[in-house]
């Protein structure tokens, strides 16, 4: 009895969910993208009032860098838009799932935008994504614990400021500094870098091996034997740190904690008098081949782009989430120039380089972090472990082709 | 003496009725298996993604120089990895379950509900709690007794063989739920009779164990251990979260077969070759469970004779 | 000392072993908890207490306000009933095959079955993939083709586990059933499956979790914030580096276990064998 009643329960449900299939509906444009809601519902607001009859989705994905590999041109699965930061950029181009964004906008228009972020839109000298704004680290501070006379101009200065301040309880200085992501601010800082713009691996050049030697007594001053975010993020919550070098995502918390946050430029190496340039990261709109092959949806959303061209959205995206706008034009306002972070961030975008959007550079996040943690909380001689890594690297992308 | 008699009965026809089932698995798990070891032969990468094509046994030509010293290395880790968490696992389910068994045990259904808790909440969640909130070095939980007690903190995860023990405590905490539950159905599987009649010969506790409970369970536990070996073996996530991913490294390196085919493979996004090492990894495993097949028929199953 | 001495003793040390094991297993959960009832989003403090500082259920109540969390929840409801329809369904005919009747090629095809475990289902996503694309109708983005996958993944398990336990009731039993009369179907039905009770449960409970807590295939098959399962859901509140809040994810992990936890309360009771209450002495 029980088997028939089971049977017949798998079937019902069974039909139950073929009649809830969910079908594409083809009028809609339909835009995947990772950010929260506070980003989207700009993009939402403004393009309910500029285009009040075009249908879109902005639909949360998540992995969806992963989900966009296997969904490639099925015109089926595939999404018309998606909106992430640009390093996934030369995977899909490669691929061939891209469609260049000039196919959409003038050229004209992008003029208008921050230097850094068309530079990390562009692979192989094609434009592919929209920028609405960036990211990057900064150096802050909790001004209670560290007076603005004290706030280090170079990083002499503020090795000198750790040896002050550090104790058992305190720690001067924190950052994540066996992260590939945040190590590349100090490799920039003395003109190396972690991959030449043809992919070539450039781990074992004199200035990454030197920004590593010199990096190195830094660490004695930072908690032992780890360096994840939480620790780091934590003690500075704690006011148990005086200073780190973060992303804007700290702020809310960091205020909430009740810290007085201050903002400064980064150190400058002294050796070579280049500031510590870290990566920026640039969060945009692309567009999908697939997308851009029927007409009415390419006019479509070639529309919905020249909206997005509007400073008013990285002005609004600013100042609810402070996050930097990539048009020029949003820094003229009122509002953007009182902000504090944002500014901040602004100017920090002259010294930060973007992250390469190459295919390659997949492959370098997991050696450089592998090679940091090696040295920094192995205590490995630097010569050997960035020779293997440097071998690793190349390997690696050999093994792409 | 309970025999099991196989018969060829007439009624349902046997190969009708698991028709379905081997259907299912022939498309979820057979198709899949296959499909991978197609692309093996392709060069299917980014810059050939939808236009790949046959090249043959190259990509198995690459996987042979990457059967490096690394990949050695990562495999008897992952050896000892199965080895030691299977023993644990085993032994501590079976004095767990048997306990929870005895005579004068009340209430174990309560006691049962709180130590499957572990097994009820998604694994990854397990995970992270464990690697932010417990093992961390500053403010993590267990960091923060030792400091109440009076000793050093302990950096829990950054040399090789702590940090192996301590992924095994938790791996440990997250299996022993499923691994108690199947003891404790085998133990309920086993005719009270047998006991009674064991009792009358006054046989002892390890006695009891070893001739009547411990062979008696053996079939009824066997697929589901046979299935936690092969998870164990396979096993990703936990070490991955846990000690490797790039961007929380914690210095020490207990790679496993999975973990360093990822980092020196699905990382570049060649699914040809991932495809090929994936294969190659499979038929690894089914080696040594032959191989072990064999060892243990040779060694020979005594059979208890029961009086 | 007397037999009742002794029993009393040992009944305080079970119960005093396992109340500690418990409380020690627990320990991670507590700590949940306590993050899921503070006010302050920090999973890590210096002077961290088991019980928070401002205890409040506001997390909680987001969960309800802000997430569409009984949407979350039904979706997962019906992929797990449908799975477990499904993979008994097959499983259950299946190992009642391979434990009673001899065909040619059972032992190989058995033995296969065990070796396909061997490999890593996250390798089988892309080839899945191309699978529900494929077809008339494609099964991307619907429930039924993340039921097939779950069902099929879970299929080898069933099969194996519940063989296993068909294998031990005695073969006397359907015999005799067999003399009284009565159909093969009601044979089975009414006789074997009662007594496979206990294994069918513990497998059903195994299907169970796995749907449940499943959230890498569903994260790629489904898309859209109203397809979320409970453990898709909860995988997008994840507090990391950036973004974010540890109250409201452990909130909701423990929101997700709930439900979990309550079946395996109230199948307890059906988890003692039939063999022992009564059964057949061989």
């Amino acid at each position: 009895m029980k088997r028939i009643m089971c049977t017949i329960l798998m079937f019902l449900m069974i039909f139950v969910l073929f009649g809830c299939q969910n079908q594409f509906d083809n009028d809609v444009i339909t835009v995947w993208h990772d950010k929260e809601e506070s980003v989207i519902q700009v993009l939402e607001d403004i393009l309910a009032e500029e285009l009040p009859d075009v249908k879109i989705d902005f639909i949360r994905k998540e992995s969806l860098t992963d989900t966009l590999k296997l969904v490639g041109n099925d015109a089926n699965s595939a999404p018309d838009m998606y909106i992430f930061a640009h390093d996934k950029i030369g995977l899909f181009a490669e691929i061939g799932i891209l469609s260049p964004i000039t196919e959409f906008i003038d050229v004209e228009q992008l003029e208008e935008y921050v230097d850094i972020t068309i530079e990390g839109a562009t692979y192989k000298d094609e434009i592919y994504q929209l920028p609405f704004y960036f990211e990057t680290l900064l150096f802050m501070y909790n001004k209670d614990r560290m007076s603005e006379e004290e706030v280090p101009k170079t990083s002499e200065e503020l090795y000198q400021y750790m040896v002050e301040h550090t104790d058992a309880r305190r720690y001067g200085f924190v950052e994540q500094h066996s992260n590939a992501y945040y190590s590349a601010g100090w490799i920039h800082g003395f003109g190396g870098s972690l991959l030449s713009n043809d992919g070539v691996p450039l781990l074992d050049s004199a200035e990454t091996k030197a920004a590593l030697a010199y990096h190195l007594k830094f660490i004695e001053y930072m908690p032992k034997g780890q360096a994840e975010y939480a620790t780091v993020n934590t003690l500075f919550y704690e006011k148990a740190a005086n200073s780190i070098i973060a992303g804007p995502w700290i702020v809310a918390q960091a205020r909430e904690n009740g810290i007085d946050l201050g903002f400064a430029r980064m150190p400058v190496i002294d050796e070579t008098g280049l500031p510590i340039a870290p990566y920026a990261g640039i969060q945009g709109i692309h567009v999908l081949k697939i997308a851009a092959e029927n007409d009415e949806r390419k006019a479509v959303i070639t529309d919905i782009l020249n909206v997005f061209t509007n400073p008013q959205i990285g002005i609004d995206m600013a100042l609810n989430s402070g996050v930097a706008p990539a048009h020029s034009l949003a820094y003229e306002d009122e509002m953007i120039t009182s902000n504090e972070l944002v500014m901040a961030m602004r100017d920090a975008a002259l010294d930060a380089i973007p992250m390469p959007n190459i295919p390659e550079m997949d492959i370098m996040w997991t050696t450089a972090s592998n090679m940091l943690v090696d040295i920094n909380l192995k205590g490995e001689d630097i010569e050997t472990v960035v020779a293997l890594a440097q071998k690793e690297s190349e390997d690696l992308i050999e093994l792409m082709k | 003496m309970q025999k099991t008699k196989k018969m060829n009965h007439k009624g349902f026809s046997a190969v009708l009725i698991s028709l379905p089932a081997l259907l299912l698995i022939g498309l979820i798990i057979v198709f899949p298996i296959l499909y991978t070891f197609y692309i093996s032969f392709t060069n299917m990468n980014i810059y050939h993604w939808f236009t790949f094509e046959l090249i043959g046994f190259e990509n198995y030509r690459r996987v042979l120089f990457v059967l490096d010293s690394g990949f050695l290395r990562a495999l008897w880790m992952t050896i000892l990895w199965t080895v030691v968490n299977m023993s644990l696992q085993l032994v501590v389910a079976f004095i767990i379950a048997s306990l929870l068994n005895h005579r004068h045990m009340k209430f174990n259904g309560f006691y049962k509900t709180l130590l499957m808790i572990p097994w009820a909440i998604p694994g990854y969640v397990s995970i992270l709690l464990w690697r932010t909130g417990m093992f961390n070095t500053e403010f993590g939980l267990f960091n923060q007794w030792m400091r109440s007690l009076g000793f050093e903190t302990v950096q829990w995860l950054s040399g090789d063989i702590i940090a192996f023990i301590s992924v095994t405590v938790v791996n440990l905490w997250l299996a022993l739920p499923f691994m108690i539950m199947i003891m404790d159905g085998a133990l309920q599987s086993i005719d009270q009779s047998y006991y009674e009649a064991a009792d009358l010969e006054s046989a002892n506790v390890l006695q009891k164990a070893r001739l009547i409970t411990v062979p008696l369970m053996k079939p009824v536990i066997a697929p589901a251990v046979v299935i936690t070996i092969f998870t164990t073996f396979k096993q990703f996530d936990i070490i991955y979260l846990l000690i490797m991913q790039p961007a929380a490294r914690t210095g020490a390196n207990i790679h496993t077969i999975l973990t360093y085919a990822y980092e020196n493979a699905f990382i570049t996004s060649n699914y040809g070759y991932s495809s090929a090492i994936s294969i190659v990894i499979f038929m690894m495993l089914i080696g040594f469970t032959l191989g072990f097949n064999r060892q243990m028929r040779k060694g020979g199953i005594k059979h208890v004779e029961q009086h | 000392m007397s037999n009742n001495t002794r029993k009393i003793i040992n009944r305080i040390w079970l119960h005093g072993f396992f109340i500690t094991l418990s409380f020690v297993t627990l320990i991670p959960v507590l700590y949940a908890l306590t993050i899921s009832l503070s006010s302050s989003n920090s999973l890590l403090s210096s002077d961290f207490s088991f019980i928070p500082k401002n205890i409040t259920l506001n997390n909680y109540a987001l969960l309800f306000t802000e997430y569409p969390i009984i949407r979350w929840f039904s979706n997962s409801f019906i992929l797990a009933i449908s799975t477990l329809g499904l993979a008994l369904g097959v499983s259950i005919p299946a190992a009642y095959a391979f434990s009673r009747r001899t065909f040619k090629g059972k032992q190989s095809v058995f033995k296969t079955l065990i070796l396909l475990n061997a490999f890593p289902t996250i390798l089988s996503m892309f080839a899945l993939w191309r699978l529900m694309s494929t077809g008339p109708v494609s099964l991307i983005n619907t429930k039924i083709g993340l039921v097939l996958i779950y069902a099929g993944t879970m299929a080898i398990f069933g099969i194996m586990n519940m063989k296993g336990y068909f294998d031990t009731i005695p073969i006397e039993i359907e015999e005799a059933a067999r003399i009284d009369g009565g159909t093969e179907f009601q044979i089975v039905s009414k006789i074997v499956l009662p007594l496979a009770k206990p294994s069918i449960i513990v497998t059903g409970v195994m299907i169970l979790i796995y749907v449940w807590n499943e959230y890498i295939f569903s994260i790629t098959f489904m898309t859209g914030s109203e397809n979320y399962t409970l453990a898709v859901g909860l995988y997008s509140l994840q507090a990391g580096e950036i973004s974010g809040s540890w109250p409201l994810f452990t909130a909701a992990a423990l929101f997700t276990s709930l439900p979990v936890l309550i079946i395996f309360l109230m199948v307890q009771r059906h988890m003692v064998s039939g063999l022992t209450v009564g059964g057949v002495k061989a």
